[in-house]
Protein backbone atom coordinates (compact mmCIF):
# COMPACT_ATOMS: atom_id res chain seq x y z
CA UNK A 1 0.00 0.00 0.00
CA UNK A 2 1.49 3.27 -1.09
CA UNK A 3 0.86 6.12 1.24
CA UNK A 4 -0.34 9.53 0.06
CA UNK A 5 3.04 10.97 0.98
CA UNK A 6 4.81 8.50 -1.27
CA UNK A 7 2.45 9.26 -4.11
CA UNK A 8 3.16 12.94 -3.61
CA UNK A 9 6.89 12.24 -3.90
CA UNK A 10 6.34 10.23 -7.02
CA UNK A 11 4.21 12.95 -8.55
CA UNK A 12 6.90 15.51 -7.77
CA UNK A 13 9.49 13.30 -9.45
CA UNK A 14 7.21 12.74 -12.41
CA UNK A 15 6.81 16.49 -12.75
CA UNK A 16 10.58 16.62 -13.32
CA UNK A 17 10.35 14.01 -16.03
CA UNK A 18 11.46 10.99 -14.03
CA UNK A 19 10.20 8.05 -16.05
CA UNK A 20 11.13 5.53 -13.37
CA UNK A 21 9.02 7.37 -10.85
CA UNK A 22 6.19 7.39 -13.33
CA UNK A 23 6.35 3.65 -13.66
CA UNK A 24 6.23 3.30 -9.91
CA UNK A 25 3.35 5.74 -9.77
CA UNK A 26 1.51 3.68 -12.33
CA UNK A 27 2.11 0.53 -10.36
CA UNK A 28 0.86 2.14 -7.18
CA UNK A 29 -2.26 3.77 -8.52
CA UNK A 30 -3.43 2.07 -11.71
CA UNK A 31 -5.71 -0.42 -9.99
CA UNK A 32 -7.56 2.30 -8.13
CA UNK A 33 -7.96 4.47 -11.20
CA UNK A 34 -9.01 1.51 -13.27
CA UNK A 35 -11.63 0.58 -10.72
CA UNK A 36 -13.07 4.08 -10.84
CA UNK A 37 -13.01 4.30 -14.61
CA UNK A 38 -14.42 0.84 -15.10
CA UNK A 39 -17.37 1.62 -12.87
CA UNK A 40 -18.23 4.57 -15.03
CA UNK A 41 -17.66 3.01 -18.45
CA UNK A 42 -18.45 -0.60 -17.58
CA UNK A 43 -16.33 -1.84 -20.47
CA UNK A 44 -12.74 -2.91 -20.36
CA UNK A 45 -11.80 -1.64 -23.80
CA UNK A 46 -13.12 1.87 -23.20
CA UNK A 47 -11.72 1.92 -19.70
CA UNK A 48 -8.28 0.96 -20.96
CA UNK A 49 -8.37 3.78 -23.52
CA UNK A 50 -9.32 6.26 -20.88
CA UNK A 51 -6.60 4.96 -18.58
CA UNK A 52 -4.04 5.46 -21.30
CA UNK A 53 -5.07 9.04 -21.82
CA UNK A 54 -5.40 9.74 -18.14
CA UNK A 55 -1.88 8.55 -17.40
CA UNK A 56 -0.45 10.47 -20.32
CA UNK A 57 -2.16 13.55 -19.00
CA UNK A 58 -0.78 12.87 -15.53
CA UNK A 59 2.68 12.38 -17.01
CA UNK A 60 2.48 15.74 -18.70
CA UNK A 61 0.71 17.78 -16.09
CA UNK A 62 2.01 16.32 -12.84
CA UNK A 63 3.51 19.72 -12.15
CA UNK A 64 0.03 21.14 -11.79
CA UNK A 65 -0.65 18.99 -8.81
CA UNK A 66 -0.57 21.05 -5.65
CA UNK A 67 -0.23 18.98 -2.48
CA UNK A 68 -1.70 21.83 -0.49
CA UNK A 69 -4.82 21.69 -2.57
CA UNK A 70 -5.85 18.07 -2.64
CA UNK A 71 -4.85 14.54 -1.85
CA UNK A 72 -2.61 13.10 -4.58
CA UNK A 73 -4.74 10.07 -5.33
CA UNK A 74 -7.90 12.18 -5.38
CA UNK A 75 -6.25 14.46 -7.90
CA UNK A 76 -5.34 11.54 -10.15
CA UNK A 77 -8.80 10.07 -9.79
CA UNK A 78 -10.27 13.42 -10.76
CA UNK A 79 -8.18 13.48 -13.95
CA UNK A 80 -9.29 9.98 -14.86
CA UNK A 81 -12.91 10.63 -14.00
CA UNK A 82 -13.07 13.68 -16.20
CA UNK A 83 -11.85 11.72 -19.18
CA UNK A 84 -14.06 8.76 -18.35
CA UNK A 85 -17.19 10.88 -18.11
CA UNK A 86 -16.36 12.66 -21.34
CA UNK A 87 -16.01 9.28 -22.98
CA UNK A 88 -19.21 8.00 -21.42
CA UNK A 89 -21.10 10.94 -22.92
CA UNK A 90 -20.08 10.03 -26.44
CA UNK A 91 -21.90 7.41 -28.41
CA UNK A 92 -19.81 4.38 -27.54
CA UNK A 93 -18.61 1.96 -30.20
CA UNK A 94 -19.33 -1.71 -29.88
CA UNK A 95 -16.40 -3.69 -28.60
CA UNK A 96 -14.01 -5.15 -31.13
CA UNK A 97 -15.50 -8.60 -31.20
CA UNK A 98 -19.00 -7.20 -31.47
CA UNK A 99 -19.81 -8.10 -27.95
CA UNK A 100 -19.16 -5.94 -24.93
CA UNK A 101 -16.64 -7.39 -22.61
CA UNK A 102 -18.01 -9.06 -19.61
CA UNK A 103 -17.20 -7.51 -16.34
CA UNK A 104 -16.49 -10.25 -13.94
CA UNK A 105 -18.61 -10.15 -10.84
CA UNK A 106 -15.97 -11.77 -8.74
CA UNK A 107 -13.05 -9.50 -9.21
CA UNK A 108 -11.98 -10.04 -5.68
CA UNK A 109 -14.15 -7.64 -3.77
CA UNK A 110 -12.14 -6.51 -0.81
CA UNK A 111 -13.35 -4.63 2.17
CA UNK A 112 -12.50 -1.02 2.66
CA UNK A 113 -10.50 -1.35 5.83
CA UNK A 114 -11.68 1.03 8.44
CA UNK A 115 -8.33 2.66 8.74
CA UNK A 116 -8.80 3.81 5.19
CA UNK A 117 -11.71 5.93 6.31
CA UNK A 118 -9.71 9.10 6.40
CA UNK A 119 -10.90 12.09 8.36
CA UNK A 120 -11.88 13.84 5.16
CA UNK A 121 -13.91 10.88 4.03
CA UNK A 122 -15.59 10.61 7.38
CA UNK A 123 -16.52 14.24 7.25
CA UNK A 124 -17.89 13.85 3.76
CA UNK A 125 -19.87 10.75 4.67
CA UNK A 126 -21.23 12.47 7.71
CA UNK A 127 -22.42 15.36 5.58
CA UNK A 128 -23.93 13.04 2.99
CA UNK A 129 -25.51 11.12 5.83
CA UNK A 130 -27.43 14.22 6.78
CA UNK A 131 -29.32 14.15 3.50
CA UNK A 132 -32.60 12.30 3.21
CA UNK A 133 -32.01 8.66 2.22
CA UNK A 134 -33.39 8.98 -1.30
CA UNK A 135 -31.19 11.99 -1.92
CA UNK A 136 -28.16 10.18 -0.55
CA UNK A 137 -28.81 7.40 -2.99
CA UNK A 138 -29.21 9.84 -5.82
CA UNK A 139 -25.94 11.57 -5.06
CA UNK A 140 -23.94 8.39 -4.68
CA UNK A 141 -25.40 6.85 -7.79
CA UNK A 142 -24.52 10.02 -9.66
CA UNK A 143 -20.96 10.00 -8.39
CA UNK A 144 -20.10 6.34 -8.77
CA UNK A 145 -21.89 5.74 -12.03
CA UNK A 146 -21.42 9.26 -13.39
CA UNK A 147 -24.85 9.09 -14.99
CA UNK A 148 -26.21 12.16 -16.67
CA UNK A 149 -29.28 13.74 -15.16
CA UNK A 150 -31.44 12.19 -17.89
CA UNK A 151 -30.08 8.69 -17.28
CA UNK A 152 -30.43 9.14 -13.58
CA UNK A 153 -33.97 10.42 -13.90
CA UNK A 154 -34.92 7.42 -16.00
CA UNK A 155 -33.26 5.11 -13.55
CA UNK A 156 -34.92 6.62 -10.50
CA UNK A 157 -38.16 7.18 -12.38
CA UNK A 158 -38.59 10.85 -11.65
CA UNK A 159 -38.76 14.03 -13.75
CA UNK A 160 -35.41 15.39 -14.87
CA UNK A 161 -36.02 18.88 -13.57
CA UNK A 162 -37.02 17.69 -10.15
CA UNK A 163 -34.01 15.43 -10.03
CA UNK A 164 -31.63 18.18 -11.01
CA UNK A 165 -33.11 20.59 -8.50
CA UNK A 166 -32.92 17.98 -5.77
CA UNK A 167 -29.35 17.11 -6.70
CA UNK A 168 -28.27 20.72 -6.60
CA UNK A 169 -29.93 21.22 -3.28
CA UNK A 170 -28.11 18.16 -1.96
CA UNK A 171 -24.80 19.47 -3.25
CA UNK A 172 -25.47 22.83 -1.67
CA UNK A 173 -26.23 21.26 1.64
CA UNK A 174 -23.18 19.06 1.52
CA UNK A 175 -21.05 22.04 0.63
CA UNK A 176 -22.41 24.03 3.52
CA UNK A 177 -22.00 21.14 5.90
CA UNK A 178 -18.38 20.64 4.84
CA UNK A 179 -17.69 24.32 5.24
CA UNK A 180 -18.89 24.46 8.80
CA UNK B 1 -31.91 27.05 2.19
CA UNK B 2 -28.46 26.54 0.75
CA UNK B 3 -28.87 27.15 -2.94
CA UNK B 4 -25.80 27.01 -5.07
CA UNK B 5 -25.03 29.88 -7.32
CA UNK B 6 -25.25 28.94 -11.00
CA UNK B 7 -21.59 28.47 -11.90
CA UNK B 8 -20.99 26.79 -8.58
CA UNK B 9 -23.77 24.36 -9.36
CA UNK B 10 -22.33 23.82 -12.81
CA UNK B 11 -18.92 23.11 -11.31
CA UNK B 12 -20.44 20.73 -8.78
CA UNK B 13 -22.40 18.86 -11.40
CA UNK B 14 -19.39 18.79 -13.69
CA UNK B 15 -17.39 17.07 -10.99
CA UNK B 16 -20.24 14.84 -9.94
CA UNK B 17 -20.67 13.77 -13.54
CA UNK B 18 -24.33 14.49 -14.12
CA UNK B 19 -23.95 16.95 -16.99
CA UNK B 20 -24.80 15.74 -20.46
CA UNK B 21 -22.43 16.05 -23.40
CA UNK B 22 -23.47 19.60 -24.34
CA UNK B 23 -23.31 20.94 -20.82
CA UNK B 24 -19.94 19.31 -20.28
CA UNK B 25 -18.62 20.96 -23.41
CA UNK B 26 -19.85 24.26 -22.02
CA UNK B 27 -18.17 23.59 -18.71
CA UNK B 28 -14.93 22.64 -20.45
CA UNK B 29 -15.01 25.86 -22.42
CA UNK B 30 -15.55 27.76 -19.21
CA UNK B 31 -12.61 25.91 -17.67
CA UNK B 32 -10.25 27.29 -20.29
CA UNK B 33 -11.26 30.91 -19.84
CA UNK B 34 -12.49 31.39 -16.32
CA UNK B 35 -9.98 30.86 -13.50
CA UNK B 36 -12.77 31.32 -10.99
CA UNK B 37 -14.60 28.38 -12.48
CA UNK B 38 -11.41 26.33 -12.43
CA UNK B 39 -11.09 27.05 -8.73
CA UNK B 40 -14.67 25.98 -8.16
CA UNK B 41 -14.15 22.74 -10.02
CA UNK B 42 -11.00 22.01 -8.03
CA UNK B 43 -12.89 22.80 -4.88
CA UNK B 44 -15.55 20.25 -5.71
CA UNK B 45 -13.00 17.70 -6.82
CA UNK B 46 -11.42 18.04 -3.43
CA UNK B 47 -14.75 17.77 -1.65
CA UNK B 48 -16.06 14.74 -3.46
CA UNK B 49 -12.68 13.23 -4.25
CA UNK B 50 -12.54 11.17 -1.09
CA UNK B 51 -15.47 9.06 -2.26
CA UNK B 52 -13.07 7.15 -4.49
CA UNK B 53 -11.83 5.35 -1.39
CA UNK B 54 -14.98 3.26 -1.50
CA UNK B 55 -14.27 2.05 -5.01
CA UNK B 56 -12.61 -1.27 -5.07
CA UNK B 57 -9.40 -1.35 -7.14
CA UNK B 58 -9.34 -3.44 -10.29
CA UNK B 59 -6.06 -4.44 -11.88
CA UNK B 60 -5.89 -3.31 -15.49
CA UNK B 61 -4.53 -5.61 -18.16
CA UNK B 62 -0.72 -5.79 -18.07
CA UNK B 63 -0.38 -4.53 -21.65
CA UNK B 64 -1.76 -1.15 -20.69
CA UNK B 65 1.49 0.04 -19.18
CA UNK B 66 3.38 -0.77 -22.34
CA UNK B 67 0.89 1.25 -24.35
CA UNK B 68 1.31 4.21 -22.05
CA UNK B 69 5.08 3.86 -21.99
CA UNK B 70 5.21 3.83 -25.75
CA UNK B 71 3.40 7.14 -25.92
CA UNK B 72 5.25 8.86 -23.08
CA UNK B 73 7.89 10.23 -25.40
CA UNK B 74 5.44 11.85 -27.77
CA UNK B 75 5.91 15.59 -28.11
CA UNK B 76 4.63 17.47 -25.15
CA UNK B 77 2.80 20.01 -27.29
CA UNK B 78 0.27 17.53 -28.53
CA UNK B 79 -2.75 17.91 -26.31
CA UNK B 80 -4.02 14.78 -24.75
CA UNK B 81 -7.00 13.74 -26.77
CA UNK B 82 -9.83 11.48 -25.94
CA UNK B 83 -10.36 8.28 -27.82
CA UNK B 84 -10.70 9.28 -31.43
CA UNK B 85 -14.30 9.55 -32.45
CA UNK B 86 -13.75 8.22 -35.98
CA UNK B 87 -13.96 4.62 -34.90
CA UNK B 88 -17.17 5.30 -33.07
CA UNK B 89 -20.32 3.91 -34.51
CA UNK B 90 -23.81 4.32 -33.22
CA UNK B 91 -24.34 1.56 -30.70
CA UNK B 92 -26.83 -1.15 -31.56
CA UNK B 93 -29.73 -1.13 -29.18
CA UNK B 94 -28.89 -4.63 -28.07
CA UNK B 95 -25.46 -3.52 -26.99
CA UNK B 96 -26.87 -0.60 -25.07
CA UNK B 97 -29.31 -2.87 -23.32
CA UNK B 98 -26.54 -5.28 -22.54
CA UNK B 99 -24.45 -2.52 -21.09
CA UNK B 100 -27.39 -1.34 -19.05
CA UNK B 101 -27.88 -4.76 -17.59
CA UNK B 102 -24.26 -4.82 -16.61
CA UNK B 103 -24.57 -1.89 -14.29
CA UNK B 104 -25.85 -4.11 -11.57
CA UNK B 105 -22.80 -6.34 -11.17
CA UNK B 106 -20.51 -3.39 -11.37
CA UNK B 107 -22.40 -1.60 -8.65
CA UNK B 108 -22.36 -4.75 -6.68
CA UNK B 109 -18.63 -4.74 -6.36
CA UNK B 110 -18.90 -1.58 -4.36
CA UNK B 111 -21.80 -2.96 -2.52
CA UNK B 112 -19.82 -5.97 -1.43
CA UNK B 113 -16.94 -3.77 -0.43
CA UNK B 114 -19.12 -1.53 1.58
CA UNK B 115 -21.15 -4.35 3.05
CA UNK B 116 -17.96 -5.79 4.45
CA UNK B 117 -16.90 -2.49 5.86
CA UNK B 118 -20.38 -2.19 7.20
CA UNK B 119 -20.20 -5.55 8.87
CA UNK B 120 -17.27 -4.37 10.93
CA UNK B 121 -19.15 -1.25 11.88
CA UNK B 122 -22.20 -3.33 12.63
CA UNK B 123 -20.35 -5.31 15.20
CA UNK B 124 -19.57 -2.09 16.99
CA UNK B 125 -23.07 -0.86 16.52
CA UNK B 126 -24.46 -3.99 18.10
CA UNK B 127 -22.62 -3.03 21.23
CA UNK B 128 -23.99 0.46 21.13
CA UNK B 129 -27.57 -0.74 20.68
CA UNK B 130 -28.19 -1.98 24.23
CA UNK B 131 -26.96 1.32 25.57
CA UNK B 132 -29.55 3.05 23.44
CA UNK B 133 -32.33 0.93 24.87
CA UNK B 134 -31.07 1.76 28.30
CA UNK B 135 -31.47 5.39 27.39
CA UNK B 136 -35.04 4.71 26.41
CA UNK B 137 -35.81 3.18 29.75
CA UNK B 138 -33.98 5.81 31.75
CA UNK B 139 -35.25 8.98 30.22
CA UNK B 140 -38.73 10.11 31.24
CA UNK B 141 -39.05 13.41 29.36
CA UNK B 142 -41.50 13.27 26.51
CA UNK B 143 -39.41 14.39 23.53
CA UNK B 144 -36.41 12.45 24.60
CA UNK B 145 -38.43 9.33 25.19
CA UNK B 146 -39.82 9.64 21.72
CA UNK B 147 -36.45 10.08 20.19
CA UNK B 148 -35.19 7.07 22.05
CA UNK B 149 -38.05 4.81 21.07
CA UNK B 150 -37.68 5.84 17.51
CA UNK B 151 -34.02 5.18 17.81
CA UNK B 152 -34.12 1.62 19.09
CA UNK B 153 -35.26 0.04 15.81
CA UNK B 154 -32.97 2.32 13.88
CA UNK B 155 -29.94 1.13 15.71
CA UNK B 156 -30.95 -2.41 14.93
CA UNK B 157 -31.50 -1.66 11.28
CA UNK B 158 -27.86 -1.86 10.18
CA UNK B 159 -27.54 -5.27 11.72
CA UNK B 160 -30.56 -6.44 9.80
CA UNK B 161 -29.14 -4.78 6.75
CA UNK B 162 -26.20 -7.11 6.33
CA UNK B 163 -28.18 -10.13 5.14
CA UNK B 164 -30.27 -7.91 2.91
CA UNK B 165 -27.22 -6.53 1.23
CA UNK B 166 -25.90 -9.99 0.64
CA UNK B 167 -29.11 -11.29 -0.86
CA UNK B 168 -28.84 -9.51 -4.20
CA UNK B 169 -25.22 -10.50 -4.52
CA UNK B 170 -26.21 -14.12 -4.32
CA UNK B 171 -29.05 -13.57 -6.75
CA UNK B 172 -26.83 -11.94 -9.29
CA UNK B 173 -24.11 -14.56 -9.17
CA UNK B 174 -26.66 -17.35 -9.43
CA UNK B 175 -28.41 -16.01 -12.54
CA UNK B 176 -26.65 -14.26 -15.40
CA UNK B 177 -28.11 -10.94 -14.26
CA UNK B 178 -31.27 -10.78 -16.31
CA UNK B 179 -32.31 -7.26 -17.16
CA UNK B 180 -35.35 -7.35 -14.95
CA UNK B 181 -33.10 -7.93 -12.00
CA UNK B 182 -30.72 -5.15 -12.66
CA UNK B 183 -32.54 -2.27 -11.05
CA UNK B 184 -33.53 -4.41 -8.13
CA UNK B 185 -29.96 -5.35 -7.48
CA UNK B 186 -28.79 -1.80 -7.81
CA UNK B 187 -30.80 -0.31 -5.04
CA UNK B 188 -29.46 -2.40 -2.20
CA UNK B 189 -25.97 -1.58 -3.23
CA UNK B 190 -26.61 2.04 -2.48
CA UNK B 191 -28.43 1.01 0.62
CA UNK B 192 -25.23 -0.48 1.78
CA UNK B 193 -23.44 2.77 1.09
CA UNK B 194 -26.08 4.59 3.01
CA UNK B 195 -25.70 2.22 5.89
CA UNK B 196 -22.03 2.95 5.89
CA UNK B 197 -22.77 6.61 5.90
CA UNK B 198 -25.29 6.47 8.66
CA UNK B 199 -22.98 4.34 10.70
CA UNK B 200 -20.08 6.60 10.18
CA UNK B 201 -22.38 9.33 11.32
CA UNK B 202 -23.35 7.42 14.39
CA UNK B 203 -19.78 6.48 15.12
CA UNK B 204 -18.75 10.08 14.89
CA UNK B 205 -21.69 11.18 16.94
CA UNK B 206 -20.91 8.80 19.72
CA UNK B 207 -17.43 10.18 19.71
CA UNK B 208 -18.79 13.69 19.88
CA UNK B 209 -21.25 12.76 22.57
CA UNK B 210 -18.62 11.30 24.79
CA UNK B 211 -16.51 14.33 25.33
CA UNK B 212 -19.14 16.48 26.95
CA UNK B 213 -20.80 13.62 28.79
CA UNK B 214 -18.93 13.90 32.10
CA UNK B 215 -19.85 17.48 32.76
CA UNK B 216 -23.33 16.98 31.39
CA UNK B 217 -24.06 14.01 33.57
CA UNK B 218 -25.24 15.67 36.79
CA UNK B 219 -28.30 17.68 35.65
CA UNK B 220 -30.83 15.43 33.92
CA UNK B 221 -32.81 18.41 32.72
CA UNK B 222 -29.85 19.63 30.73
CA UNK B 223 -29.55 16.25 29.16
CA UNK B 224 -33.09 16.44 27.91
CA UNK B 225 -32.45 19.86 26.53
CA UNK B 226 -29.41 18.88 24.60
CA UNK B 227 -31.00 15.75 23.32
CA UNK B 228 -33.92 17.72 22.05
CA UNK B 229 -31.66 20.26 20.46
CA UNK B 230 -29.60 17.84 18.53
CA UNK B 231 -32.80 16.26 17.31
CA UNK B 232 -34.07 19.65 16.34
CA UNK B 233 -31.15 20.44 14.09
CA UNK B 234 -32.35 17.35 12.44
CA UNK B 235 -30.11 16.53 9.64
CA UNK B 236 -28.15 16.51 12.88
CA UNK B 237 -24.51 17.19 12.48
CA UNK B 238 -23.31 14.59 14.88
CA UNK B 239 -19.94 16.17 15.06
CA UNK B 240 -21.68 19.42 15.81
CA UNK B 241 -23.68 18.10 18.67
CA UNK B 242 -20.97 19.31 20.99
CA UNK B 243 -20.91 22.97 19.83
CA UNK B 244 -24.69 23.13 20.16
CA UNK B 245 -24.31 22.08 23.70
CA UNK B 246 -24.16 25.40 25.53
CA UNK B 247 -26.50 27.30 23.31
CA UNK B 248 -29.35 24.83 23.61
CA UNK B 249 -32.58 26.53 24.66
CA UNK B 250 -34.84 23.80 25.89
CA UNK B 251 -38.21 25.43 25.32
CA UNK B 252 -37.49 25.97 21.66
CA UNK B 253 -36.23 22.51 21.07
CA UNK B 254 -38.92 20.53 22.81
CA UNK B 255 -41.76 20.93 20.31
CA UNK B 256 -39.52 20.46 17.30
CA UNK B 257 -37.85 17.27 18.31
CA UNK B 258 -40.69 14.83 17.72
CA UNK B 259 -41.65 16.59 14.51
CA UNK B 260 -39.10 14.98 12.21
CA UNK B 261 -38.02 11.59 13.37
CA UNK B 262 -37.93 9.60 10.12
CA UNK B 263 -35.57 11.41 7.77
CA UNK B 264 -32.42 11.30 9.85
CA UNK B 265 -31.92 8.11 11.75
CA UNK B 266 -28.41 9.14 12.58
CA UNK B 267 -29.51 12.26 14.34
CA UNK B 268 -31.93 10.35 16.46
CA UNK B 269 -29.19 8.07 17.42
CA UNK B 270 -27.26 11.13 18.41
CA UNK B 271 -30.11 12.42 20.46
CA UNK B 272 -30.55 9.16 22.27
CA UNK B 273 -26.86 8.75 22.81
CA UNK B 274 -26.55 12.18 24.24
CA UNK B 275 -29.64 11.72 26.33
CA UNK B 276 -28.17 8.53 27.54
CA UNK B 277 -24.88 10.06 28.42
CA UNK B 278 -26.57 12.99 30.07
CA UNK B 279 -29.52 11.53 31.95
CA UNK B 280 -28.08 8.31 33.22
CA UNK B 281 -26.14 8.81 36.45
CA UNK B 282 -22.41 9.02 36.16
CA UNK B 283 -21.68 5.36 36.85
CA UNK B 284 -23.97 4.12 34.12
CA UNK B 285 -22.76 6.72 31.75
CA UNK B 286 -19.29 5.36 32.11
CA UNK B 287 -20.47 1.86 31.45
CA UNK B 288 -22.08 3.08 28.31
CA UNK B 289 -19.10 5.09 27.29
CA UNK B 290 -16.93 2.02 27.24
CA UNK B 291 -18.68 0.16 24.39
CA UNK B 292 -19.35 3.37 22.55
CA UNK B 293 -15.69 4.15 22.66
CA UNK B 294 -14.80 0.97 20.86
CA UNK B 295 -16.31 1.87 17.52
CA UNK B 296 -14.85 5.31 17.70
CA UNK B 297 -11.32 4.64 18.76
CA UNK B 298 -10.00 2.62 15.83
CA UNK B 299 -11.43 4.92 13.20
CA UNK B 300 -10.18 7.95 14.97
CA UNK B 301 -6.69 6.79 15.60
CA UNK B 302 -5.73 4.91 12.53
CA UNK B 303 -6.40 7.45 9.82
CA UNK B 304 -4.30 9.90 11.72
CA UNK B 305 -1.21 7.86 11.23
CA UNK B 306 -0.25 9.18 7.82
CA UNK B 307 -1.29 12.70 8.68
CA UNK B 308 1.47 13.85 11.02
CA UNK B 309 3.87 13.89 8.16
CA UNK B 310 3.63 17.36 6.69
CA UNK B 311 2.84 17.51 2.99
CA UNK B 312 6.27 17.60 1.49
CA UNK B 313 7.19 20.55 -0.66
CA UNK B 314 7.73 20.12 -4.36
CA UNK B 315 11.52 20.12 -4.22
CA UNK B 316 12.21 18.16 -1.09
CA UNK B 317 10.28 15.04 -2.03
CA UNK B 318 12.29 14.55 -5.14
CA UNK B 319 15.51 14.54 -3.25
CA UNK B 320 14.15 12.23 -0.65
CA UNK B 321 12.80 9.90 -3.24
CA UNK B 322 16.17 9.77 -4.97
CA UNK B 323 17.95 9.28 -1.71
CA UNK B 324 15.66 6.43 -1.04
CA UNK B 325 16.71 4.78 -4.26
CA UNK B 326 20.47 5.32 -4.14
CA UNK B 327 21.23 2.97 -1.27
CA UNK B 328 19.71 0.17 -3.26
CA UNK B 329 22.17 0.87 -6.07
CA UNK B 330 25.40 1.38 -4.07
CA UNK B 331 24.85 0.22 -0.55
CA UNK B 332 28.54 -0.52 0.07
CA UNK B 333 29.57 3.07 -0.52
CA UNK B 334 26.90 4.41 1.73
CA UNK B 335 27.97 2.09 4.52
CA UNK B 336 31.61 3.16 4.20
CA UNK B 337 30.68 6.80 4.36
CA UNK B 338 28.61 6.26 7.44
CA UNK B 339 31.43 4.36 9.11
CA UNK B 340 33.97 7.07 8.38
CA UNK B 341 31.70 9.69 9.85
CA UNK B 342 31.16 7.53 12.90
CA UNK B 343 34.92 7.14 13.47
CA UNK B 344 35.42 10.90 13.30
CA UNK B 345 32.76 11.45 15.89
CA UNK B 346 34.31 8.90 18.22
CA UNK B 347 37.72 10.58 18.07
CA UNK B 348 36.16 13.93 18.77
CA UNK B 349 34.29 12.58 21.75
CA UNK B 350 37.46 11.03 23.17
CA UNK B 351 39.35 14.29 22.81
CA UNK B 352 36.65 16.26 24.56
CA UNK B 353 36.64 13.75 27.41
CA UNK B 354 40.40 14.21 27.91
CA UNK B 355 40.05 17.98 27.96
CA UNK B 356 37.30 17.82 30.52
CA UNK B 357 39.36 15.47 32.69
CA UNK B 358 42.38 17.75 32.54
CA UNK B 359 40.38 20.79 33.55
CA UNK B 360 38.77 18.85 36.35
CA UNK B 361 42.17 17.72 37.61
CA UNK B 362 43.49 21.28 37.56
CA UNK B 363 40.51 22.57 39.47
CA UNK B 364 40.88 19.82 42.01
CA UNK B 365 44.55 20.66 42.46
CA UNK B 366 43.79 24.34 43.02
CA UNK B 367 41.19 23.48 45.54
CA UNK B 368 42.88 20.74 47.55
CA UNK B 369 46.62 21.15 47.06
CA UNK B 370 47.32 24.67 45.83
CA UNK B 371 50.93 24.60 46.98
CA UNK B 372 51.78 21.54 44.89
CA UNK B 373 50.50 23.04 41.67
CA UNK B 374 53.45 23.99 39.43
CA UNK B 375 53.84 27.78 39.35
CA UNK B 376 52.96 27.86 35.67
CA UNK B 377 49.55 26.54 36.46
CA UNK B 378 48.64 28.72 39.40
CA UNK B 379 45.57 30.78 38.78
CA UNK B 380 47.19 34.17 38.80
CA UNK B 381 49.98 33.04 36.50
CA UNK B 382 47.51 31.50 34.10
CA UNK B 383 45.43 34.65 34.03
CA UNK B 384 48.47 36.77 33.30
CA UNK B 385 49.48 34.46 30.49
CA UNK B 386 46.06 34.70 28.97
CA UNK B 387 46.27 38.47 28.94
CA UNK B 388 44.10 39.24 31.88
CA UNK B 389 45.72 42.08 33.76
CA UNK B 390 45.74 41.34 37.36
CA UNK B 391 46.14 44.50 39.52
CA UNK B 392 49.37 43.23 41.05
CA UNK B 393 50.61 40.24 42.83
CA UNK B 394 49.85 42.30 45.88
CA UNK B 395 49.91 40.25 48.96
CA UNK B 396 46.44 39.81 50.20
CA UNK B 397 45.57 42.74 52.46
CA UNK B 398 46.23 41.89 55.95
CA UNK B 399 43.01 41.46 57.72
CA UNK B 400 42.59 43.25 61.01
CA UNK B 401 42.55 40.74 63.71
CA UNK B 402 39.23 39.65 64.84
CA UNK B 403 38.30 40.81 68.30
CA UNK B 404 38.54 37.35 69.74
CA UNK B 405 42.07 36.82 68.53
CA UNK B 406 43.60 39.08 71.20
CA UNK B 407 42.52 36.58 73.81
CA UNK B 408 44.05 33.77 71.94
CA UNK B 409 47.51 34.52 73.08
Amino acid sequence: MTTPVEITWLLAAVAKGDALAFERLYGATSAKLYGVVLRILRRHDLAADVMEHAYLQIWRSAGEFDPANSAPLAWMVAVARRLAIDTARRPSPPAADGEPEVIDDNEGPGAVPRHQLTDDLKRLLTCIGRLAPDRQRMLLLAYYGAFSCEQLAAKLDMPVDALRASLRRSLGEVAQCLKS
Amino acid sequence: MSELEHTDALAAEYVLGTLDAGERAQARALLTVDPGFVAKVQFWERRLGELHTMVEPVEPEPGLWLRIKARMTEPQAEPVSLPEPQNLEPPPAAVAAEVASREAPSLEEIEATIAEATAALNADMAQAAPAATAAEAATAEAPVAEAATAEAPVAEAPVAEAPVAEAPAGAASAGEAPKAEAPAAEVPSLDAIEVTISETTVTLSTGAAQEPSPEAAPPPLDGATTAATSAETTPAPPAKAAPHWEAAPGWEAAPVAPAEPPPAPASEATAAEIADAAAVPAGTAEVHAAPAETPHAPTAVEPVVPLPEPPPSAAAPVLTAEEKWTPAVEPQQAVTAVRRRLRRWRAFALLMTLVVLAVAALLAAWRFAPERVPPMLRPLELMRQMGVTVPAPTPPPRRPLLPQTQYDE
